[in-house]
């Protein structure tokens, strides 16, 4: 099983953005052990890239509904962290985007650390 | 009291520099963990030689880019990476930060101290591997690096940003004679720039480090001296990189203008490492195993021990490397590389050194290439003559064995030879300056030393060495320490010296 047919596959288990219980189903019948380790490894990479994580510091609906705007293609996962104090950190694909006051007061404790002794 | 403004003032000054724009990461998953080399997917902003910080604080640098994943030599203990943990990328080169205050410390290659004193102040960001500098930015070498070893400094010398290869089996003295030039330099002569030094121990068992750095210290050379040490027990990866470490400690001081020496313990045990690294990164294996870039790691490595010109702060960089053969073998695959890649060699061999020669330098195969241009006036007018005496001696050395019945010249060039080779000999630890080494060369060159004999030349020379210390003398010595060219004249004042020693002694006979 080559990487386009693997691809494939992964595409052809999803309906409708969600992932399809029988179809996989049918598909893991078919598989060996080893295709079956490279299928799973790509189908966690896909729920990777085609989710945004959002980490905000408390419950904000209407930031949901913005990113939505944003990425219109994509799911849209949201968990809640406190310790983030203001702002919001997203994580799309493999990059992360700290927008938060806690990443903002932990560049100033470096700063200082960095510069003075 | 301080007032409120001036309060406000300040943390405004003081918060400056600091960006607050959003910071974006790239970040991976560890996959899998194969002794200490780590592949994980995502990472997809990363780039060659990258470093990169796992979610315990460990560090890695990147070393392969493949299609859906990414290699990572881990630089810490291996054993608290599991799968799934994740990996960031940091944006900045693999580095060492570097300060003045470095200077008579022991750290590791990543500049972390080990000697269990304060933190080391942060400094320049220096990275491991860098471009060395080109060729207009360079000038020739033409300063000496004196190593206080009568028997390098006079045949083989060595010059400011020369590559100096010590080669030679285990335990005969390649050490010893690194050590010995960097306690050379704890003293700057008169009218010469100061030398610092960095030695670099590269898998070597801890407890040999631990002497070398006592012996520094007893010396009082460790005050202008960096030790890099990855010992034996490091991973694989901070083996091969100490030296690069090593180098940009050196780097940073020759930025500055200073001369700095660099002795690297040894590159026979860094190739090792980096051929470990090579082979569980899967690289296909060469001759011998080593990847096929190994000669390019010393070449690369090497190429970084310069003299700027001046222009460009005139500082330079002297490399000692050591390489460890078998058996005396010097066309073993590593030390065939090193000799290319340097500008000469001292060969010890291990027949000299149980024969009693220490140091067991092979002055007939030993070379250095651009030394030469680099030797005091001083030096070159008695050094040349010795050098075509015992070249003759070696040739006449050979042949006599064969027959009994010689000339009288023959047996006199015999003599001659056994004295010079005789007075090559010298205790560890115990560099001497350039004025004395003069003296002692002089003496035999000159022929004050052929009534004496053989087994006394040691002690001749110490009592002479002794007498030359008197007032009396001082101008002699100095003029000897000079190091301008010596004219007849000079010359006639030192046979006087060694004469009116003589005198005195039970060697006028």
């Amino acid at each position: 099983m080559n990487r386009r047919n693997l691809q494939q596959l992964v595409v052809e288990s999803y309906s409708d953005g969600e992932l399809n219980v029988q179809k996989v189903n049918k598909i893991v019948d078919l598989l060996t052990k080893k295709e079956l380790k490279l299928y799973i490894k790509a189908l966690k990479n896909w729920e990777r890239q085609n989710t945004v994580i959002v980490d905000v510091p408390h419950e904000h609906t209407h930031v949901v509904q913005k990113l939505h705007a944003l990425f219109p293609d994509k799911k849209i996962a949201v968990s809640v962290d406190p310790s983030l104090l203001l702002g919001m950190r997203m994580r799309h694909n493999d990059d992360i985007y700290e927008m938060s006051l806690k990443n903002t007061l932990h560049k100033i404790t470096e700063h200082i650390e960095e510069n003075y002794d | 009291m301080i007032k409120t403004e001036d309060i406000i003032k300040k943390l405004e000054e003081r918060s400056r520099g600091i960006t607050f724009d959003t910071k974006v990461e790239n970040i991976g998953y560890v996959e899998n963990n194969h002794d200490g080399v780590i592949s994980a997917s995502g990472l997809s902003k990363a780039v060659m030689g990258e470093r990169v910080v796992f979610e315990n604080g460990a560090d890695g640098v990147v070393l392969d880019l493949n299609d859906d994943n990414v290699s990572v030599i881990l630089l810490d203990e291996s054993t608290s990476i599991k799968e799934g943990d994740t990996v960031k990328t940091t944006g900045e080169l693999l580095g060492i930060t570097v300060s003045d205050d470095i200077l008579g410390r022991v750290v590791n290659p990543l500049g972390v101290p080990l000697d269990g004193k304060a933190p080391i102040k942060k400094g320049k960001l220096m990275p491991l591997e860098r471009i060395a500098a080109g060729v207009v930015e360079r000038q020739p070498v033409d300063t000496p690096l004196k190593t206080g070893i009568k028997a390098i400094d006079a045949m083989i010398p060595i010059g400011r940003g020369q590559r100096e290869l010590i080669i030679g089996d285990r335990a005969i003295g390649k050490t010893a004679v690194a050590i010995d030039t960097i306690i050379n330099q704890k003293d700057t002569q008169k009218g010469s720039k100061r030398v610092l030094s960095v030695y670099v121990a590269i898998g070597q068992k801890q407890s040999t480090v631990a002497q070398i750095i006592g012996r520094l210290k007893e010396s009082g050379a460790m005050d202008n001296t960096v030790v890099v040490v990855a010992d034996a027990a490091d991973p694989a990866a901070l083996q091969y990189l100490s030296a690069f470490a090593g180098t940009a400690i050196a780097e940073y001081f020759m930025e500055k203008g200073e001369d700095v020496l660099i002795v690297y313990d040894d590159l026979t045990k860094q190739a090792w490492a980096y051929r470990q690294t090579a082979l569980v990164l899967g690289r296909p294996a060469g001759r011998e195993a080593y990847p096929g870039d190994i000669f390019y790691l010393h070449s690369r490595l090497l190429e970084r021990s310069v003299r700027m010109s001046e222009a460009n702060g005139g500082g330079s960089i002297t490399a000692l490397p050591i390489i460890e053969t078998q058996a005396g073998d010097i066309s073993a695959y590593i030390p065939t590389n090193v000799i290319s890649i340097t500008d000469g060699q001292i060969f010890l061999e291990g027949d000299l050194f149980n024969s009693g020669i220490r140091p067991a330098i092979n002055v007939g195969i030993s070379v250095s290439r651009v030394g030469s241009a680099a030797q005091t006036g001083a030096m070159k007018s008695v050094a040349g003559k010795m050098k075509l005496e015992l070249a003759q001696y070696r040739e006449l050395a050979a042949f006599a064995q064969f027959g009994s019945d010689l000339d009288a010249s023959t047996q006199q060039q015999l003599e001659r030879g056994k004295r010079i080779t005789e007075l090559f000999k010298q205790a560890q630890f115990n560099p001497l300056p350039e004025n004395y080494q003069l003296l002692s060369i002089a003496a035999v060159t000159r022929g004050h030393v052929d009534s004496v004999s053989v087994s006394d030349i040691t002690r001749f020379e110490k009592e002479l060495h002794e007498f030359a210390q008197s007032k009396k003398w001082t101008k002699v010595m100095d003029r000897l320490g000079s190091g301008e060219k010596l004219k007849e004249d000079d010359l006639k004042e030192v046979d006087k010296l060694i004469e009116d020693f003589k005198k005195g002694t039970s060697f006028s006979k």
